[in-house]
């Protein structure tokens, strides 16, 4: 494939809407789903201050479980799954040294589903019946026309289904890319750690979303008339293809953001990436155990063999600790820079350190047992998703700001906002293992005022606004950075990888120089261990240094 | 590893071996039970195939860089539409299935470009 110049007329609304180079295209996917993140918010902030106290104060039950079921449709569906596959449209093509994505018009179609799949799902808070309110997994019957009916979840379906659908498009163009337009020298185990996430996220979306394609299509049948679930064990059928998606969707949103955190934290301790061929085994094999634990999500139905399930969500944590070790070891002695991207990195170990240890937990089935359907579940989940997805992401985007933008982000805004997110994940998500442990059910509306759960709610929505400020921070230094942030130049944080050898922003085609050569992982690193090597020492100490 | 297709295969192997695994020495039964088969053979398969497809070579000639699809992105609006039409009714389906055809149309003339 050659880069050609960017014609003229390349930008415009035709571009907005039908541009297919890979750079606009990631960056219309980013700003879609990070809309959605805010929507999404806004729905969490009307949640936790109906929990402020007992009693119904803001809306009705109804639109308690509509608010809860569009919330974490929004965070799957529409953006976590969406900005992780989007991180990876922009970068893979960069860090392998290609001109573009592979198939780009798949990916944009891929694209326009995901988008049209979730104005389709949040326009059934328009209908008479409201929203979906069958919770982000509908389980059947709950979610059937009998038991839900109205629009809004015919509305709910098709959108979780064209999500699911756009996903697959926007996933094969990038395995594709990776497989066919490497560079030369860019052999497999050369590939940056983020672009071998990206391996295993689009493998575990193109093996795993057919699953939700099925369960959503055959619920979209049956609703419409079709008696799919209604045999005896229809309800089974539909949860086994359902988290057949759902676990490993979980990792699909977090692996591309462990990548990020890993070039994060090898650039910013000045040191190559520790155990890079264990990393990358235990990449495959942290896939192929989430790919084989979705019965774990079936425990309390006594209709799954518990004990392999619990054997292999327990077995999830040889690879993690595995890649904790190597993140470890790679700060270890390193010349630690302390940047927001960093901050950010730091953050996300710890905090899905703590989601992923209670994860473990409740993969034994005793305590699964107890506490499936609490408080004690939505927090393990929101300290994995929010420590691992957000936190990542954000480093992320303290890190590459640079090179999309050719500017910084502002390190002391971005200081606050991490302050402000470290402590708003804490208190709110916190309280909610006691709440759990105390017994107060997930997805309740209200409690009773002699619960004694009104203290912790209190808190964990405190923790909820302060959440919200910490992205307001963001937005604005976001806005203020973009405007009259810092020029960046190509490699503003003595990077490691090809993204870093090219301009800020990139120009079309990608690359305008020769690339360097490839010899590991860390292009960038190796060439200047070689520099290095090859000046003469300025003093005896520094020779025998 | 020198090779895409033996790092897919290497996931392969790995989820059949669980998968092996859990068929051998743990009881398969229950309601829907049969899925606990299907559904990792299907990963595996697919796994397997695109292994294979990632063996075969690629075009020889370069292609310019498409830079615009206007049908793709109809193609996208299309799908939502039709499916949204199945649930609200035929009306609707019938101007997403216009839709697909303006699209595919389309994206048949920008091949032939």
């Amino acid at each position: 494939m050659t880069a050609t110049a960017a014609p003229a007329g390349a930008r415009g609304p035709l571009t907005t809407v039908a541009g297919v180079e890979h750079k606009s295209l990631a960056a219309r996917m980013f700003a879609m789903a990070f809309a959605f993140f805010l929507g999404g918010g806004v729905l969490a902030l009307m949640m936790r201050s109906e929990l402020l106290a007992p009693g119904m104060q803001l809306v009705s039950r109804r639109g308690y479980a509509e608010l809860f079921t569009i919330h974490g449709s929004t965070m799957f569906y529409l953006f976590a799954t969406p900005i992780a596959l989007a991180t990876g449209v922009y970068l893979v093509p960069l860090q392998i040294g290609a001109s573009g994505l592979a198939w780009g018009r798949t990916a944009l179609v891929g694209f326009w589903t995901i988008l049209t799949g979730g104005v389709v799902m949040w326009a059934g808070f328009l209908t008479i019946g409201g929203a979906g309110q069958a919770g982000w997994y509908a389980y059947d019957p709950l979610s059937d026309s009998m038991n839900t009916p109205g629009s809004g979840q015919d509305f709910w379906t098709v959108g979780v289904l064209l999500a699911a659908l756009g996903g697959v498009l926007v996933a094969a163009p990038l395995l594709a890319t990776i497989v066919r337009r490497r560079a030369p020298g860019m052999t497999m185990l050369r590939l940056p750690v983020f672009t071998w996430t990206m391996v295993v996220t689009t493998l575990m979306v193109l093996t795993a979303f057919p699953a939700l394609v099925a369960a959503m299509g055959l619920l979209l049948a049956d609703r419409l008339g079709a008696d799919v679930y209604t045999a005896p064990d229809g309800p089974f059928l539909y949860q086994q293809l359902f988290w057949f998606f759902g676990h490993p969707v979980v990792y699909i949103v977090f692996f591309p953001f462990l990548g990020a955190v890993a070039e994060v934290i090898a650039t910013f301790s000045g040191r190559r990436w520790f155990g890079y061929t264990p990393l990358v085994v235990s990449l495959l094999a942290f896939a192929a155990l989430s790919m084989s634990v979705w019965g774990h999500h079936l425990m309390t139905t006594g209709g799954v063999p518990t004990r392999f399930f619990a054997l292999t969500s327990t077995a999830l944590l040889v690879p993690a600790g595995v890649e904790y070790f190597d993140a470890l070891a790679t700060l270890w002695r390193g010349r630690i820079r302390l940047s927001v991207a960093m901050l950010f990195a730091l953050g996300f170990l710890c905090m899905f350190l703590v989601g992923g240890l209670t994860g473990i937990w409740i993969a034994a089935p005793p305590l699964n047992y107890q506490e499936n359907g609490s408080y004690f579940i939505v927090a393990h989940f929101h300290y994995t998703l929010f420590g691992g997805t957000v936190f990542g992401l954000f480093a992320a985007i303290y890190y590459w700001f640079p090179k999309v933008t050719g500017r910084r982000l502002g390190e002391r805004l971005g200081r606050v906002q991490f302050v402000l997110t470290l402590i708003g994940v804490n208190v709110a998500f916190f309280p909610m293992f006691l709440l759990g442990r105390d017994g107060m059910p997930r997805r309740v509306p209200d409690y009773l005022a002699s619960s004694g759960w009104q203290p912790a709610n209190d808190v964990s929505t405190a923790g909820a606004y302060v959440l919200a400020l910490s992205i307001l921070v963001f937005l604005v230094n976001a806005g203020l950075s973009r405007l009259r942030g810092a020029v960046a130049g190509d490699d503003p944080w003595e990077g490691q990888t090809l993204e870093w050898a090219t301009p800020s922003p990139p120009p079309p085609g990608n690359f305008t120089r020769p690339l360097p050569p490839i010899r590991s992982h860390a292009p960038l690193l190796d060439l200047r261990e070689e520099a290095l090597e090859r000046r003469p020492a300025a003093s005896p100490r520094e020779a025998r240094a | 590893m020198s090779r895409p297709s033996v790092a897919l295969l290497v996931w392969a192997a790995m989820l059949a071996l669980i998968a092996v695994v859990g068929w051998v020495l743990f009881p398969i039964g229950g309601p829907a039970g049969w899925l606990i088969v299907a559904l990792p053979a299907f990963a595996i398969g697919t796994t397997v195939a695109l292994a294979l497809a990632a063996t075969r070579p690629s075009h020889g000639v370069a292609r310019a860089a498409r830079w615009r699809s206007l049908p793709s992105a109809l193609l996208g609006i299309a799908l939502a539409t039709i499916l949204l039409g199945v649930a609200i009714g035929q009306w609707l389906w019938l101007i997403g299935l216009g839709l697909l055809a303006l699209a595919l149309a389309g994206l048949v003339g920008e091949r032939r470009a």
